[in-house]
């Protein structure tokens, strides 16, 4: 169990548990396909059915062109743009922040200070800052708009970014940016021709976390936002009322919002581990 | 020439600093302003009243907050209490290196994919009292169906369950990674001095994950504190308050009876619990730092 | 090309001092090298040349210039690292006219410039692979190549050989010294290495602690070290050091009885007597001498150094080497005759260190 050699009853012990958590952290999933992939009628019958009997497509072709909750084109559109924006703000705007703060030529008193101001707002439970900033929005006529939602998602984004990010500035060799200081390099060209493209690997991990977070988000957006700039996870949640549950349709939802989160990120497998484990270990 | 690329580190600080100011530090200044008034903004035309100190006195005995409080402390301790044993645990089975452990590092991210709104409906389904997956599942081992969801002492748990469940990677990982730094020559040295597996475990490689295990119990505590998309869509707080986070309250308090001077009084009394909390481990972080 | 100057620079990093009130002049078209052991603040000095850093106290001028307020970019300087420091996401081609290309300099004129440069080092076929695809050697040269494209005043060379080994180093010492008098640039190379700095400079700046211990041409460091720190930095093996004595115009140590010049008497009687010295002597200027002689050691160790011996030989508190040819076979524990070249010895203030003669 320590990286050291095993003996058999050992490996054979792994294999089973390995196979009992694989099941359990994976069923849920093959639950969400399958039952999105059945009548309602079936969902509701006990004992559950394991293989769907008759399966359909009713379900996607319903919440697709059918249209009752609303476009769900424009939702996943606005899921998308505000998405695809938190994720460009929050990593050039965190990456440029982490720059300055990764240099000495600020002085370190003030570069401490803006560090422990960004880990407090890490630390900030959304709900706290919700409601006001919904209040705030309303004044300045930005409720219901991507913008409103953007700003939120890239500030919440920021922190992370800015911590990854400065961790791995401070890991890149100084005399590649001494010799591009010399090659005639001011500090914009120096950060967005030499920093940046050496930091890919580190962007990506903060990439796809922003990915994760913005995709998924569901407190402020549904505060936030009521029909313009509505994104998926709030229109999940509106399926559900007290009367009835429409399996089969929110399920479809589900599953339509997961296949792109797990498709992006099955390409980044290693850099997810990276952000999960960044700053726990030296590496 | 220094002066220079001060100008420029600040420029580069400056979007950053605006971004947070507006969505965090404007609102906190807003918030904490009204957390003095008492203002219903469901009453038309209505104007802050200012109170004093009154919200904040008032959250002493209010039951339904002090509910949510414990509600909330229990759900973070118990869940995190959880995650770790359970990760140590799957972290030391990855670190053995076979051929399902890489299989397995690809399946354990798949709840973190799914969204927590999605991971709430999906429970839901399968732990409707009815025809619930886990009560066919439980009715092989003689269990009769329960109503989880719907009982006032299962649904806590059973959103303990979820939240395990899908946050299970953030540990078992960070501990994984912390085993994988650990030099193996450590535990073969240990092996040759005769110490036993048991031994090696508690005398080697718990002390030297004990930085990992800290910063994975901060991450934590900050993300089960702030629980909210999944019950949100599982159990909506009830039956009755039996899951009322406290986002949960604060999020009705402001939003549904728009109580906003309360609810600012009340995200600040949270704010404060939390940044006292996570001070206290930043700088168990912070010495590790400095003793080394 | 041009000429540099640096007055009393003093560069000071919180408490340390890396570099203490340091001057020098590099002419037009001349090789000066820093030299000194690691951390004597040769790289900060000569980040403070390019720019880089600024100097705590002390004035740059580049061409009769005052240059403190200059930036990098516009000092017309070039600089090699030791890492090199290529640009890892650029062919080699970028790498050498990313300078150019910052610098606007029309696509064509990057093109011929990159091309001719390529040429001249020899990695003309090397243009459109990324560093990554070069061996330690092709990598030198591409940093050189980024340095001389943009034909600047000053080349600045933090110990661009110390990563390459031992083979291709003593071969790049002469490619650069051929290159750097073609292009008549003017240079400042640093290295830890006395070698390399004795062997390719017009002038050595030896430092130790960020302070300038000697400045002179390879001869005249080598020859005639001012203090004890030069004396034995500079030369390899290590001279020999021996505390002494003097009485009445004779040495005296344990194993050592050798009458000094009047010359050297003289010095001493001018600086003033003191109760010990240090006396120091090259390992080849102690010779094996046939006939009985005043000074006798004990062999220690023979190491065989290919074309000749070191013999290593002890007496009392005193140790020292000498070189020998391969015709005598000196056993360990055998009493030799030996002989010191007095007009070679080099005699220091023990407290001072500063050289007497
Ligand atoms: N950025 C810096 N911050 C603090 N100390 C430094 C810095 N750069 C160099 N030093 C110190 O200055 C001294 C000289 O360093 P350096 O010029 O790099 O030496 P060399 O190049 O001769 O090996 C060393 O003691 C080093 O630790
Ligand atoms: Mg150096």
């Amino acid at each position: 169990m320590f990286g050291l050699t095993k003996s058999t009853v050992e490996k054979v012990l792994l294999y089973i548990i390995c196979t009992i958590v694989i099941i359990v952290v994976v069923f849920p999933l093959y639950w969400l396909i399958i039952t999105s992939l059945k009548y309602d009628i079936d969902s509701y019958i006990y004992p559950p059915q394991f293989f769907p009997v008759n399966i359909t497509f009713k379900n996607y072709i319903d919440i697709l062109f059918l249209a009752q909750e609303g476009n769900l084109v424009k939702y996943f559109l606005n899921s998308l743009i505000i998405t695809t924006s938190t994720i460009f703000l929050s990593l050039l705007f965190g990456s440029m922040a982490a720059y300055s703060l990764s240099k000495h030529y600020l002085s370190i008193m003030f570069r401490r200070m803006m560090l422990a101001f960004v880990l407090v707002i890490r630390i900030f439970p959304p709900i706290t800052t919700a409601i006001p900033y919904y209040i705030i929005l309303s004044k300045f006529r930005l409720v219901d708009t991507h913008i409103g939602l953007i700003i939120s998602h890239v500030s919440f984004s920021l922190p992370f970014t800015i911590w990854l990010m400065i961790g791995f500035f401070q890991s890149l060799p100084a005399e590649i940016e001494k010799a591009a200081t010399i090659d005639g390099c001011n500090f914009w060209q120096r950060f967005i021709r030499i920093v940046i493209p050496l930091s890919l690997p580190g962007l990506a991990v903060t990439a796809i976390f922003g990915f994760l977070y913005s995709w998924n988000e569901f407190m402020l957006a549904s505060i936030l936002t009521s029909e313009n700039a509505k994104t998926l996870p709030v229109v999940i949640a509106g399926f559900i009322s007290d009367k009835y549950l429409f399996w089969g349709k929110m399920t479809a939802l589900g599953v339509l919002m997961t296949m792109p989160v797990i498709i992006f990120s099955s390409f980044a497998q290693r850099n997810i581990v990276k952000g999960l484990t960044f700053g726990a270990v030296k590496e | 020439m220094l002066t220079g690329y001060r100008k420029w580190s600040i420029i580069f600080l400056l979007p950053s600093c605006l971004f947070l100011i507006f969505a965090y530090v404007y609102p906190m200044v807003y918030s904490f302003i009204m957390s003095f008034f008492s203002y219903s903004m469901l009453i038309p035309g209505a104007k802050p009243v200012f109170t004093g100190i009154n919200n904040y006195l008032s959250i002493f005995n209010n039951l339904a907050f002090l509910n949510s409080l414990r509600i909330t402390f229990i759900f973070s301790i118990v869940a995190i209490f959880f995650q770790f044993i359970i990760g140590l645990f799957l972290a030391l089975a990855m670190s053995a290196n076979l051929r399902i452990t890489g299989v397995f590092r690809v399946f354990m991210f798949i709840p973190l994919m799914i969204a927590p709104v999605v991971v709430g409906i999906l429970w839901r389904n399968l732990y409707h009292a009815s025809y619930g997956v886990i009560n066919f599942f439980i009715s092989f081992l003689g269990i009769p169906p329960q109503t989880w969801l719907g009982s006032a002492t299962q649904a806590l748990p059973a959103v303990i369950v979820v939240e395990i469940w899908q946050q299970l990677p953030v540990f078992a990982f960070i501990l994984a990674a912390g085993i994988a730094s650990i030099p193996t020559e450590l535990n073969k040295a240990a092996l040759v001095d005769g110490c036993g597996r048991m031994r090696i475990f508690w005398h080697i490689t718990l002390p030297l994950l004990k930085p990992a295990i800290i910063v994975a119990f901060l991450l934590r505590i900050i993300d089960t504190l702030r629980m909210f998309d999944i019950v949100y869509t599982m159990t909506q707080g009830g039956p009755g308050t039996a899951t009322k986070f406290l986002s949960l309250h604060i999020y009705e308090k402001g939003l549904r009876f728009f109580d906003i001077g309360a609810a600012a009084a009340q995200s600040w009394f949270f704010l404060i619990i939390v940044l006292l909390i996570e001070i206290y481990f930043i700088r168990l972080i912070l010495s590790r730092g400095t003793a080394r | 090309m041009a000429n540099l100057v640096l007055k009393n620079i003093t560069k000071k990093f919180g408490k340390i001092v890396a570099v203490n009130n340091f001057s020098f002049t590099v002419n037009d078209a001349e090789f000066v090298t820093l030299v000194g052991p690691s951390g004597c603040g040769k790289s900060t000095t000569l980040n403070i040349i390019a720019g880089l850093e600024d100097p705590t106290e002390g004035e740059i001028y580049i061409d009769n210039i005052f240059s403190n307020n200059i930036p990098p970019s516009k000092r017309d300087i070039a600089m090699v690292f030791q890492s090199y420091a290529l640009y890892p996401h650029m062919r080699v081609r970028e790498n050498i006219g990313f300078g150019l290309k910052i610098r606007r300099f029309d696509k064509k004129e990057i093109q011929k410039r990159v091309a001719e440069t390529a040429d001249f080092l020899g990695i003309g076929n090397l243009l459109d692979r990324k560093p990554a695809e070069l061996s330690g050697g092709q990598r030198q040269r591409v940093a050189l190549g980024r340095a001389i494209v943009r034909k600047p005043k000053l080349f600045l060379l933090d110990e661009p050989l110390s990563n390459l080994d031992a083979k291709l180093r003593t071969q790049m010492r002469a490619d650069l010294k051929i290159l750097f008098s073609d292009l008549k640039g003017s240079v400042v190379y640093v290295t830890h290495d006395q070698l390399e700095a004795m062997t390719m400079s017009d002038i050595l700046v030896v430092m130790n602690d960020g302070i300038i211990q000697q400045i002179g041409s390879s001869d005249e460091v080598y020859d005639h070290p001012g203090n004890l720190f030069v004396a034995g930095f500079i030369g390899s093996p290590i001279m020999n050091f021996v505390n002494v004595k003097i009485e009445r115009g004779v040495i005296y140590s344990d194993g050592i009885e050798m009458a000094l010049t009047k010359q050297q008497l003289d010095k001493i009687a001018t600086y003033g007597y003191k109760k010990e010295y240090i006396l120091g002597i090259r390992s080849e200027n102690v010779n094996i001498s046939k006939s009985e002689s005043k000074i006798r050691f004990e062999v220690e160790v023979v190491e065989d150094a290919g074309a000749e011996y070191i013999v290593h030989l002890k007496n009392g508190k005193n140790r020292i080497t000498l070189i020998s040819e391969k015709d005598i076979s000196p056993r360990r524990g055998e009493g030799l005759n030996l002989q010191f070249d007095v007009n070679k010895t080099h005699l220091f203030d023990i407290d001072t260190e500063v050289a007497i003669y």
